[in-house]
This record gives structure tokens, sequence and C-alpha cells, in this order.
């Protein structure tokens, strides 16, 4: 399944800055927001092929609103981008498909592993593992 | 110091919570466990809970991760269990042969509580029962794999020689066209077949005859119990409710057969099976995985008639519930065993949300108190119910009613002392203080008077506030996370809480402007409570609670706390860099003043001793004149105490020694016979040269003892140390003449106490690592992912830098020219290389926090260097530091070197480290040498010793003690992160039992030393092979 639209939630700036321009030039149309909260309302008027989410975020964590992104659209597909050092996926996660191959670690010195991310997913078909 | 001790102890603990709420799960933050079970057949509904225990994530829950093994062709299910292809497997009846056998099969579940085997006839042959079937052609498999059939055949007809049994040919063709009059078939499966086809048929089911068999099991090994204990018992009540969902949705289970395990299966078919099986599994009528010995003890008997079994008795150990309760408490008085056996259950009351010590996750409970509660029900062979959805005000009026048995985790308070019989504590944690970001420090409670404090109702801590803080004014709430609220809205000023539970909610619920204002004067002791009127119950408790060993407590411990540095810190702004900058300053110096706390503390025991000493010592001088006479007597008592004597002639400036120092200073004694002051100070460690001498003028000046640690040099350049303490003894004049005393080698203890510090330096590392971690990685994401981002503006050739750049009327040709021209590509170089190393820096440091993981196994020393030798020479990206192909290398390794005990990835990675030091030492050195490392591999004593030793310019004394320090380095700024040797020593000293050394001096190139215990094979030693 080919990946166009992707959701990008990050609540610092110039990282978010950094991926949706990023992708932008790979011709993926990335939408960037500060928090959970945010991040639901734009997945209300329009569906994501795929959320980049960082883990901690103001209210709301990203374990969370994966949880929540994916019960309004179960096809939406995840990765993670993290910025602890010791990030283990919980349960809940793994239980809805993701794996190791989905979480990314900030810093990403060669962001070119995120684009064998989205092709690793686009490549898998419909689920997130 | 002690406060600021504690403040960092809370601090610490507030961070130390599970990253996420969905990490209270029971796999939070563990691998799973992988397991297989054996399935009887090849995928079909008769394994549908497996299914769904598996897809509803039961198995997950427990930490496990099962895989299913179908049948093969040919192959037997249960000897496949045995031969350990899969560790769990599933039997009927007949697995009760093989424990006969002596085999050592386990019975775990009892999932179908009859037989599915029955005969099948075609309706016109007249044959509708056993009777009908003498000296007919029956299709059946042997007597040991069908044993209901036979046994019916055996129990009705009188003899299996009564009919004309045939080999199975599982085709149902045969009873069809008459080839057979009868056959062996499942209820479950066949039937459908034949009715399918339109035959009509009879059902001949033994258990219409009393032969009531049990069908399907599930079953493991003793090894398994033995080996993994506990993991059966997860694997039994999630396969459990595997069956209860599964027989709940039938449908929804035959989707997944078809969709994900037998593809081809005909719906119908499935759905057929699926009744059918509900009928041998009879849920509602009988517990699911129930078993009772009085049935097995019939078909014990059946297969005794068969000639199956020798006798008729069930071999104990068969039927794991017994092999629980038999086997397990020996600590209980038979009394106790059968007050357990009167209460096999045991009703608990506990919070919903009391995490991480317990609280209701998914519709159960978790935490700490419940995995105790697990250990103790497998200890006592009782099960523990705990009711969830009740909330706390309720649970406590049940427990008072004695509607619920007891608490699984209550502060022992007298007004509960009432109705509940308290064990001890099992779980202690500090309450502490917690209120807006915006609040002052709290020292006290006492500050609190007159402000406004949540409190839980009902928790420990409204009674006590009450009686000894009468001043604060408590606002009741009804949990913590309504108090997280109130404190965060204003509403309150402060709440007080357990740190471990309020941590956990803090982090759950992402309350960011809530800090640790304060500790208090209370712990919550946390204990299990039993019902007052069953006093027998309460000492049980105890004694189980007792039974569980230091290893089994950490573990339950660790899975829930674990030490954690997480902060959040929000930084847009400088004056928030300054934050992070200020913590990291005030770890350090945190430790500084520790280990300066350490050392002054150290230093006055010393002074004390040295002041004890410099008595006896005094002593011993002024006897020493009057002992000439008993000299033998004198040598005595110094090789009694390990110390060697010593005078010094301060008239003739002479030096002589007892025979026993000879060993020690390797000094020949002549060279001491006139200027031995200038003579002793010259072999003298030239650091510790000024402190020897004002310390010995102050003594002959003053007349005062004298007692000092310092190091000297051996003729070898062997650095010893050596505590040296005197006295000076004068004539009658008053004039010092002479100076007597004693020395010592305390070499193996000064390397005692470096081991000491070097180990509390690198937890501190460890420590701090994760904390960091996360606060340097995003603003070092922020600087490379943008310069990513600007690198590929500016230089690539990219559609839309072509539309960008003609807007402005620029070509991307002459914006590259320009880029080129003032240099910009390598300046971008420049920040990302740094960049780079900042990340290698953070990753090198939580490598101390990951060195948890890793098995032991035995290794090949000579083998893991070769390797790592290798690896390292691909490593030429960093050419200009060092180039590994440029590097001769001579092995001298022992003829077949005795393996080692050691995480082969931990050793290599503390070889790389090795041969990297060296081979950056030996590229900087600029000594005209070629680079060359020598390998040498071989044992000493119970040690196999791996030397690294290189050629390079070597490192003075003061680099070689501080080698191993995290953060120091001597290689220019940017080449190493300082952290390598010290992970490597962490690796060796701490994770290995071993020993790391380096000698080196100036020009002589370093040697490392890496000491690694010997693997020894702990049986089989003496054996005949």
């Amino acid at each position: 399944m080919k990946i166009g639209t992707i959701l990008v939630v990050d609540d610092e700036e110039p990282i978010r800055v950094s991926l949706r321009r990023y992708l932008g030039e790979f011709g993926y149309r990335a939408v960037a927001v500060a928090d959970a909260e945010e991040a639901l309302k734009a997945a209300e008027r329009r569906r994501f092929d795929l959320g980049i989410i960082d883990m901690r975020l103001p209210g709301m964590n990203g374990d969370t609103l994966i949880l929540r992104l994916r019960a309004m659209d179960p096809a939406m597909r995840f990765l993670i981008h993290t910025g602890s050092g010791e990030y283990e996926l919980p349960p809940a996660l793994r239980r809805i498909g993701l794996g190791s191959a989905h979480v990314l670690h900030k810093p990403l010195l060669d962001m070119r592993l995120l684009l064998d991310a989205i092709a690793g997913l686009e490549a898998m078909g419909g689920d997130n593992g | 110091m002690k406060s600021g001790r504690v403040v960092v102890m809370l601090f610490l603990l507030m961070l130390s919570v599970p990253q996420s709420s969905a990490a209270g799960g029971d796999d939070g933050g563990r691998e799973p466990e992988a397991v297989t079970i054996q399935l009887k057949w090849r995928h079909q509904f008769q394994f549908a809970g497996y299914y769904a225990a598996i897809a509803k994530g039961y198995y997950a829950r427990e930490g496990l991760r099962v895989r299913l093994r179908p049948r093969r062709p040919g192959e037997n299910h249960i000897e496949a269990v045995l031969a350990g292809k899969a560790r769990y497997g599933t039997a009927d009846a007949g697995l009760l042969l093989y424990r006969r056998r002596g085999e050592p099969v386990v019975l775990l579940a009892q999932i179908f509580q009859h037989s599915p085997f029955v005969f099948l006839s075609r309706r016109d042959s007249g044959i509708i029962g056993p009777y009908e079937m003498a000296g007919k052609r029956v299709m059946m498999d042997a007597a040991g794999t069908s044993a209901p059939l036979a046994g019916l055949i055996a129990t009705t007809l009188g003899g299996l020689d009564r009919i004309e049994r045939l080999p199975h040919s599982m085709d149902v063709g045969d009873l069809i066209d008459g080839t057979v009059d009868v056959m062996s078939a499942y209820v479950t499966d066949q039937p459908y077949l034949l009715r399918r086809r339109g035959v009509e048929i009879n059902i001949i089911d033994p258990r219409n005859y009393g032969v009531d068999f049990y069908g399907d099991n599930l079953f493991t090994t003793e090894e398994e119990l033995r080996l993994h204990p506990g993991r059966a018992e997860r694997l039994r009540r999630a396969t459990i409710k595997g069956w209860e969902y599964a027989l709940a949705h039938a449908d929804e289970i035959i989707d997944l057969i078809t969709t994900r395990y037998a593809p081809r299966s005909d719906r119908e078919h499935l759905r057929f099976e699926a009744e059918a099986t509900r009928r041998m599994i009879a849920p509602g009528l009988i517990p699911l995985g129930e078993v009772k010995a009085e049935r097995y003890q019939r078909i014990a008997e059946i297969y005794a008639t068969l000639g199956l079994m020798d006798d008729a008795r069930v071999p104990p150990g068969f039927i794991y519930g017994e092999a629980v309760r038999e086997a397990a408490p020996p600590f209980l008085t038979a009394a106790e065993r059968a007050w357990l056996r009167r209460h096999p259950v045991i009703r608990v009351g506990a919070d919903i949300a009391y995490a991480p010590f317990e609280f209701v996750e998914d519709g159960e409970f978790a935490g700490m108190a419940m995995d105790y509660l697990r250990v103790l029900g497998e200890r006592l062979g009782v099960r523990f119910e705990t009711p969830a959805g009740i909330p706390w005000n309720e649970v406590v009026a049940r427990v008072r009613e004695r509607r619920l048995d007891m608490f699984s985790c209550v502060v022992d308070t007298p007004q509960r002392r009432r109705f509940v019989r308290f064990t001890k504590p099992y779980l202690t944690f500090p309450t502490a203080i917690f209120t807006r970001d915006d609040a002052p420090y709290v020292a006290a409670i006492d500050e609190l008077a007159g402000k406004r404090v949540a409190v839980v109702k009902g928790y420990y801590l409204h009674d006590l506030l009450q009686k000894d803080h009468p001043g604060i004014t408590m606002v009741l709430v009804r949990d913590i996370e309504e108090a997280l609220g109130k404190v965060s809205r204003g509403e309150v000023f402060a709440f007080l809480g357990n740190i471990a539970v309020t941590g956990y909610y803090l982090q759950k619920l992402g309350y960011t402007n809530i800090k640790v204002a304060g500790e208090s004067e209370y712990k919550a002791a946390l204990s299990m409570a039993v019902r007052r009127d069953w006093p027998e119950f309460a000492v049980i408790l105890q004694k189980a609670l007792d039974s569980l060993s230091q290893d089994e407590r950490n573990r339950i411990y660790r899975h829930w706390i674990a030490l954690k540095f997480e902060r959040r810190i929000d930084y847009r702004g400088l004056w928030k860099w300054l934050a992070l900058f200020l913590l990291v300053l005030a770890v350090v110096l945190y430790w500084n003043r520790r280990l300066a706390a350490e050392v002054a503390r150290r230093r006055r025991a010393e002074a004390e001793l040295a002041r004890l000493n410099a008595e006896l010592e005094r002593r011993v001088a002024v006897r020493t004149e009057e002992l000439r006479a008993s000299e033998e007597r004198y040598v005595l008592a110094q090789q009694a105490a390990g110390i060697s004597s010593w005078e010094w002639d301060i008239v003739n400036d002479s030096l002589s020694w007892a025979e026993e120092a000879n060993e020690l200073l390797g000094w020949p004694e002549e060279k001491f016979r006139g200027n031995a002051f200038a003579t002793f100070l010259s072999i003298v460690f030239p650091e510790d040269r000024r402190k020897v001498e004002s310390a010995l003028h102050a003594a002959v000046a003053g007349g005062s003892a004298y007692d000092l640690t310092f190091r000297f040099l051996r003729p070898d350049d062997a650095v010893r140390w050596l505590r040296v303490s005197g006295a000076v003894l004068a004539d009658d004049k008053g004039d010092p003449v002479r100076m007597v005393g004693v020395a010592q080698d305390v070499t193996k203890q000064r390397q005692a106490e470096e081991l000491l510090i070097q180990t509390e330096k690198m937890v501190s590392v460890g420590g701090l690592a994760a904390g960091m971690a996360h606060e340097i990685n995003n603003p070092l994401a922020s600087i490379t992912q943008n310069l990513q981002v600007l690198r590929m503006y500016l230089l690539e050739d990219t559609p839309k830098n072509q539309k960008a750049a003609r807007s402005c009327g620029l070509s991307l040709d002459s914006l590259r020219c320009f880029a080129d021209a003032r240099d910009i590509p390598a300046i971008l170089d420049m920040v990302k290389d740094a960049a780079g190393r900042a990340a290698a820096i953070v990753a090198d440091m939580l490598a101390f926090s990951r060195l948890g993981d890793g098995e032991f196994v035995p290794c090949d020393a000579g083998e893991l260097l070769d390797k790592t030798l290798e690896l390292a020479s691909k490593d030429y990206n960093l050419e200009k530091h060092y180039d590994f192909r440029k590097i001769g290398v001579t092995r001298r390794y022992a003829e077949k070197p005795p393996p080692v005990r050691c995480v082969p990835g931990q050793i290599q990675q503390v070889f790389l480290n090795i041969l990297k030091n060296g081979a950056q030492a030996m590229m900087g050195g600029g000594l005209g040498k070629t680079p060359h490392f020598v390998l040498r591999i071989y044992p000493e004593d119970d040690m196999l010793v791996i030397e690294i030793e290189d050629n390079g310019p070597g490192m003075d004394e003061e680099t070689r003690r501080r080698v191993f320090d995290p953060f120091f380095t001597t290689k220019s700024v940017g080449v190493g992160t300082g952290l390598g040797l010290s992970v490597s020593y962490f690796i060796i000293t701490e994770k290995h039992g071993g020993r790391l050394e380096v000698d080196s001096a100036p020009g002589r190139g370093a040697r490392f030393r890496v000491f690694l215990p010997i693997d020894r094979p702990q049986e089989g030693q003496g054996e005949p092979a």
C-alpha cells in the first residue's frame, strides 16, 4: 500500500519542521502538529496513511495517541520517533503490530533511515507488522 | 550532606516509574518468553482455545510468545515434547501410559472433559452397539491410541479378540462401500463427512456404556516445571482463558482458522466441529481445565484391563495441581496444610488504582502486590481471587464484613487492626509532599499548616494526619488521579502520597507542573492483612512471604520499578539549556561532594587509627630497646603481624631493616648506608616525595610519631604502596638519635579502594546517562535533522530546488559554484561531525545502563579476539585518527586455552575499545615505530589472561591510574568519548567478575590485561566418559 499523507507529531518545533520539509522533498504530503490534541483534530478532518509520533508529548502521550488514532482509522500505520535512549515498545503497541523496525531513535544522523522505514511499511501491505 | 542525599534519592524515585501506563502489563518492558505447544493433530477447531489465547493477547499478557506446532505425519506428538521439540503439548488420556512407563510428563489442564472417540457404522448395517460388533470387521488404531474404544470392546465383549481388527485407512469411503463394518472416528469430525455424503450412520459412544475417558489435555514435562517455575501456571491460565473465549465466540475463531491457520478448511465442517467440541468440553457443567484424580483412576483401571498398564494406579506426580500441592510448602505444619486444603480459594480485596502496587488494567488486576500473590498462590497451592471494579471504600467495608478474606497491600494502622491481622511489611516506600512547580520547597509537613492538602479518603495518611498534624486543612479526594488534578489546577496546595504510586500516576497522566516539594516523616510500609478470625492463615501467609528469596523479590521489584532518570524539561529558550547544564553540574558536584565526604570520613578514621598506632608504636619503640635482649621473640612477633621493622640511625644517616623487608623493598640494604635520607626519598614515587619528606622532618624535629602511606618504586620500576609508621627516639639530652618503626605493603588494599571508587563512578554515569539521553537527543535531532534538510535544500539537484532557484533568477549550477567557493559543504560536514560525536557520547553512556542484558556462554577468547580484530580492521572510516590496516599484529595464543564464561558481545566491545585505544595511541605517537600489537592468551591460576600490548608512546603514572575514569581522555578533542575504557572496565570487573589491568610507562607502550574466570563445568567431573 502506497503512503501519501503523513501526520508528524512532535512538540519540538525544529524537529517537526525538519521532518515535514524532508518528507516533502520526497513527494509525501506531511502535516506537522505539536501535540496529541491537535493530532486528533487533524485526523478528524482528513485521513493519513502514516503517523510519525514522538512519545513524550505534553498532555496525552504518544502511546495513547497511537491507540486513539488507530481506533479512528484501523488502516493508519505508525512510526515512533523517540529521544529516549531506553524506549521499549509497550505491549499495547506490540499488540497492534508495531515492532522494533518501527521505532526510530533521535537524532536521525541519516534521515534516509526514515525513508527506508516508510518503504518497509509500504512493502508490508495492510498492517504495521 | 545527609538531607541533600535524601532529596536526591526522592528525585530518583520520582523519576523511576515505568515509561507508560501500558508498561503495567505483565510483560511490560520485558521480552516475552518464547514457548512452543505441540498440537496432536493439524490445525482445526480442536485447538480453538490456543488460537484464541494467541489472538486475544492472553499469552502475551502472561509474558509468553506461543508458537503452535502441528503434528507432522509419522510423528508422535507426546514423543515430540519428550524430545524437546516443544515445551508443552496436547494429548489425550493415553498420556497416563507414558507416565506409567516412567516418562516425566505432567498433566496441566484437562480441556476436553470427554473423549471424542466413537465407533461409526452404517445405519443399514444394524450395528447399533458394541454387542453387535462381535466378529465384525472394525477399522481402528492400536489399543493404546484409541483406548476408550478398546476399553469399550474389552468391557462389553470381554476382549479385543472378539472383533476383527483392521488398520485404520482414515478414509470414510471404506465404511461407505462396506470394506469395513465399523470404523473408529472422532465424533467432532467424521460424522460430518459422512452426513455430507448423504450416508446415514449409527454412532456408538463408549460413554453410553460407562467408559468415559478424558479427551484433550494440556501437558508439559517435569523438566519444564523445574527450569521455569511459574511459567506452566501462566501458560495454563492463558490457555483456559483462550478456551473460554473460543467457546463463546466460535465464529470469530473459525474466521481465524480459515484466514491464518488452515485456509482451505470448510467453514461448515468447522462449525460442526465447534458444536461437537463444546459438548466434549462441557463448559458450564465443569470448570474449564478441571481434572479429577478419580476419573483418571477409573481410566487407569481400564488400561489395566486392556493389559496396557501393569497395575491400575495413577502414578504420583501425574496431575500438576497435586504435584504442586504435595511438594510446595515444606515450611507449613500438617495442620496448616489441612487448613489450606479446606480453603482452596482466598478472596482478596485490592485497590483498583494503586499502581504500581495494584491496579486494574484491561479489566484485570496487575501490579507488584498481584505478582506477590501469584507467587504465593503457586507456593501455597491456593487460588487468590481478586474481584475488580470495587471502589476502595467498599473493599474496606467488605473485608470488615468478611465478604473478602484479606487485603493484598495495605498500611498497618490501629483502626485496621480491629478487623484484620497484618503480616510484616513486604514493600516500603517513603511518602512525599507533591506540589505545583511554582511552590516553594517544603522542609517538613508542619509547614503545610493552614494550607489545603489533598489526601485520599480511606488511605492510612487520612488517619495519621488527623492525629499528628491537626493544623492541616485536609481535602479528601476519591483517588490519586483526582488529587493530582486538584494540585495541578491549584485547588489544593499539596498532595501527600506514596512516592512510587504518585510518581507512576504523574507519568501516566502526563502532569508536567507537579514536583516533589519535600519529604515527610511517613513511610508507607505495605503489608498483607488477613481477616481477624483467620489467625491460621495470617501465620501461613507470613511464612510464605518469608520463604520468598531475595531474588524473587528483586524480580518483582525490578519489573515495576526501574531505576530510570526521566525528566521532562521543556526547552524552548536558552535558560532551559542552562537548567540542564546546572542539573548536570549539580549531579557532578553531588558526586564530588559525596566522594569528598567519603574521603574525609576515611581520613578521620585513619587519623584515629594513626593516633592509636603511633601510641602503640611509641610503646613498641621504647620497648624495642629493652627487647634487644630477646631478639628471637621480637622476630617472631613481627612475622606474626606480617610486617617488617626498620631502623634509621639519624646520627649516621643509615637505614637498616629486618630480613623480611628485603623482598618487599627489593633494594639492597647497602644502598642506604650513609646518606640514607636522600637515597630513600629518591625511591619514593615522585608525586609523594614532598609529603614523605615533610612528614619525616616533622617527626625528627618535633619528636612526634610518623605514619604515612605512600608509593615507592622498586628496582624493577614496579610501583608499590607502603605504609610506614615509626617513632623518634631521643638521647638523654633530648636530641633525636634514632627512628624505629614498621613497614607494610598495602598495595592490594589500595587497589581494592581504587576499584571501589571506580565502580561508584560507573554507577553514577549509568544513572546520569538514561536521564540525559532524552534531553540531549532532542536538541541533537533538531540540529542534525535540520542540517540534512539544509544540505538538501542547498546542494542537491531536486525539482523543488530548481523551481525555487529559477524564481530567484539563479541556476543550480551557479548556486553550487557559490557554495563550493565559500566552502559551505565542508562547514556543514563539520557541524554534522560534531553532532555525530555528541550522539556517540550519549550512546556510549547509555551502554552503561544497558549492560544488564546478555547471556553468559562458554567462549573461546582467541576466537573472539580475532573476530574483533577483523571487525576493527574494517573500521577505517575514521582514518584521520587511525587505520587498522597499517598495524602489524603478532599472536601468541596458548595452545587450546580453556573456555571462559562471558557475554560474547560485551567482551568484544571490551576488546574493540582496547584495540581502538591502542591504535589511536600508536598512530598519534609519532615515535617513528611501525605500529604493532602483540596479542597473548594464556591461563593464570583460575583466570584466562588476554593481553593486548601496543608499542605506542605509553602513558605516565597519572594517566595510567585514570585511564578507566569516565570522560578521562588524553586524545585531542573529538577523537574519543572518554567512555570506552571505563565501559570496558565495568564490563570486566562488575559483569564478568574478572580484572582489567594496564601497565605502561612513557616510551614503553601499554599492555592491557583482561582476566576472565575460566569456565569449569560444574557437573560430570571425575565421572567416566
